[in-house]
């Protein structure tokens, strides 16, 4: 389609009602085919004095150039000029005897493709063969350009409805997740609460025998409703429709709410529960309700193990590095290496979820990995044969720098040649304009890193991109979601993190443009791109 | 005279087993099984307060939440919302829509008690000691 002859000019049509004019162009154009076409045979020269039979006579094989004159009898040349350029065969020029601007002017504004003055031709061929040349190498960019509009075009409309579609699956999914949910928790509740009623003497007196039965009841109706969590859980996580409400909160308050939870559980094994935040612990940046299913699922998967009469303990305390670990400790019979090594296999496998959940460990620990990590936390684990066992979660500290390292150690596991994260960091008084950038090549020097910095503002852009189009659609979403979500109350933070997604190479341009984006709140100047 | 706690919820099993609770603990129930007649019985007898499903046929909980805003008589009546969908999104939902506490199903009765008390003012309280 680029080849060479596709370049060529193989026609020229001549519109002219004096003959005269008509053979002195004809001879003209003789003197420089070279010029019109440098690489190739010399345009055919068709001459019409009347544009009717012009317009009739218009080839369709290969570009035409016309070249018409403007005072003709069968009509001014302003009137065929748009007629001929709409034939489309090729670039239409006018021609007149005197040079006059306003006549130049309605020529571009009818659609020639230039303007040319008669002596000018004669006294100057060469020059007049440079002008058809270009008229025609222009043309041609024209077409291709149209071409390549309306493609794009096509594929933002393609790409419109394939989002749109997977928007709809997502929905239809959600709800079903929803519908499951609330058509195993309303007879869980009447299970669960006409049991309750009767065991607490409301219905007439109970005999310690019947009292007994009714715990059982209770517990399996406790233990029914955690499989249903998990259940829920799995199916959020393997549709990916897991939404995390990040924001500062206190450990104690996760604990004190993950409590009562544990309590039931643990009394009907008979295990006691201590739990323990220890001093200077910091309040962290997490979602909450995550980070309690976290908690309740190492503690429940401890009190299956812990003989009767013994105590679970859960504390926390702040690491080292900084962050918040919260500690599960059984006073179980422990793992050897052995059985350490398969548990933290099989909680590491994301299908884990997917597969048959078996008693003990299966389910809830594989949710709680996914569920921290999500947290930009890790699971850990410590045992001793015959010594009980230690589950631990990490969280991390309501704190930009512990934020952002989490943010991005969570997105390197997805096989980061590429991904990229959008992270807006507003000025913060824990960062120095210029610290930020090499700090985040120093906590990550995986990551092909795109900072974009206003030391006023610190907005941060970390972008590696794909293919243009499918990533201009993730920014629109992500700068979407950050609009729509922007009237909730400013978090106490500096941090606020906007999207992730996988991808592989670097495009600098839409990194400053999302930053653009994310400045003005609105998604309005992506449309530029492209 | 008894405080008044209108339940609203399509799950008759859900109703008795609350209503068997809350005449225990000393209110006066009153149900309806959906949200068209929770805002029937609501305008009739001005209950102390209201125990509201979300998810119904007709009225959603949120519809009623919004409803009873509009209403001059009913807009302080403090209601619990007891649902079945516990996420974030649900509960905020339900606190924009006016939702005076959250209790997500499979619930505890002694929380929902509990609740009650709490948005209760201190007249209905006491009338609840006595």
């Amino acid at each position: 389609m680029h080849g060479e002859n596709s370049q060529l000019v193989r026609w020229i049509v001549l519109v002219d009602d004096d003959d005269l004019h008509l053979r002195l162009l004809s001879r003209q154009l003789q003197l420089v085919p070279e010029i019109i076409n440098p690489r190739g045979p010399a345009p055919k020269v068709m001459s019409f004095s009347d544009p009717r039979e012009a317009m009739e006579s218009l080839p369709s094989d290969g570009l035409c150039l016309v070249l018409c004159d403007y005072e003709m009898p069968a009509g001014n040349g302003l009137e065929w000029l748009p007629k001929f350029v709409h034939a489309g065969v090729g670039p239409v020029m006018l021609m007149t005897s005197q040079g006059s601007e306003q006549i130049a002017a309605k020529a571009f504004r009818a659609g020639a493709a230039d303007y040319m003055i008669k002596d000018e031709i004669v006294s100057d061929p060469a020059r007049f063969g440079q002008m058809l040349h270009e008229a025609a190498r222009r043309y041609r960019l024209e077409v291709i350009n149209r071409q390549l509009k309306s493609q794009l075009k096509q594929m933002t409309r393609d790409l419109a409805q394939r989002n749109h579609r997977l928007v709809e699956l997502s929905e239809t999914a959600h709800r079903f997740v929803d519908d499951v949910a609330h058509d195993f928790r309303t007879p869980l509740t009447i299970v669960q609460e006409y049991a309750s009623i009767i065991d607490e003497g409301l219905q007439g007196p109970v005999t310690e025998e019947q009292h007994r039965d009714l715990q059982v009841i209770l517990a399996a109706a406790s233990e029914m409703t955690y499989m249903v969590e998990d259940f829920l859980d799995s199916s959020r996580l393997r549709i990916q429709s897991v939404r995390m409400d990040r924001c500062a909160v206190d450990v104690a308050s996760i604990i004190d709410s993950a409590e009562e939870m544990i309590r039931v559980q643990a009394q009907s094994q008979n295990v006691s529960v201590q739990t323990k935040v220890h001093e200077h612990v910091p309040n962290i940046y997490a979602d909450a309700g995550k980070a309690r299913r976290v908690l309740v699922n190492l503690a429940v998967n401890a009190i299956k193990v812990s003989p009767a009469g013994t105590t679970l303990r859960i504390e926390a305390h702040k690491r080292p590095d900084g962050d918040v670990e919260i500690e599960v400790i059984d006073q179980g019979p422990g793992l050897d290496a052995d059985q350490q090594k398969r548990i933290f296999n099989r909680f590491e496998q994301v299908d884990v979820v997917t597969a048959h959940s078996s008693k003990g460990v299966g389910l809830g620990l594989s949710i709680a990995t996914q569920l921290a990590r999500l947290n930009f936390g890790r699971l850990g684990l410590q045992s001793e044969s015959g010594r009980g066992s230690t589950f631990s979660f990490t969280l991390p500290a309501n704190d930009p720098k512990r934020i952002v390292c989490g943010y991005l150690h969570s997105i390197l596991p997805m096989g980061l040649e590429g991904a990229a994260a959008a992270i807006r960091i507003t000025a913060g008084k824990n960062w120095e304009p210029g610290e930020l950038r090499s700090w985040l090549a120093s906590v990550s020097p995986a990551v092909d890193l795109i900072v974009e910095q206003d030391a006023a503002r610190s907005v941060i852009m970390l972008g590696i991109w794909a293919e243009p189009a499918e990533r201009v659609n993730q920014i629109q979403q992500a700068a979407a979601h950050r609009a729509k979500h922007r009237r909730r109350p400013a978090d106490p933070i500096d941090v606020e993190l906007i999207d992730q997604w996988p991808g592989q190479a670097a495009i600098a341009k839409l990194a400053r443009v999302l930053c653009e984006c994310l400045e003005r709140n609105t998604c309005e100047t992506m449309h530029s791109i492209g | 005279m008894k405080p008044c706690i209108l339940l609203v919820d399509d799950e008759p099993r859900i109703i008795a087993a609350l209503r068997i609770r809350l005449e225990e603990a000393g209110f006066e129930v009153r149900a309806a099984s959906n949200g068209e007649q929770g805002l029937e019985l609501a305008q009739q007898h001005r209950p102390a307060a209201m125990v509201l499903d979300l998810r119904m046929p007709g009225l959603t909980g949120f519809e009623v939440c919004e409803a009873l805003q509009q209403d001059e008589a009913l807009r302080r009546m403090p209601v619990i919302v007891l649902s079945a969908n516990g996420d974030e999104n649900t509960r905020r939902r339900a606190f924009d829509a006016g939702a005076s506490d959250f209790l997500p199903k499979p619930y505890n009765s002694l929380d929902v008690l509990a609740s009650l008390r709490a948005v209760l003012g201190v007249e209905a309280r006491s009338r609840l000691a006595s």
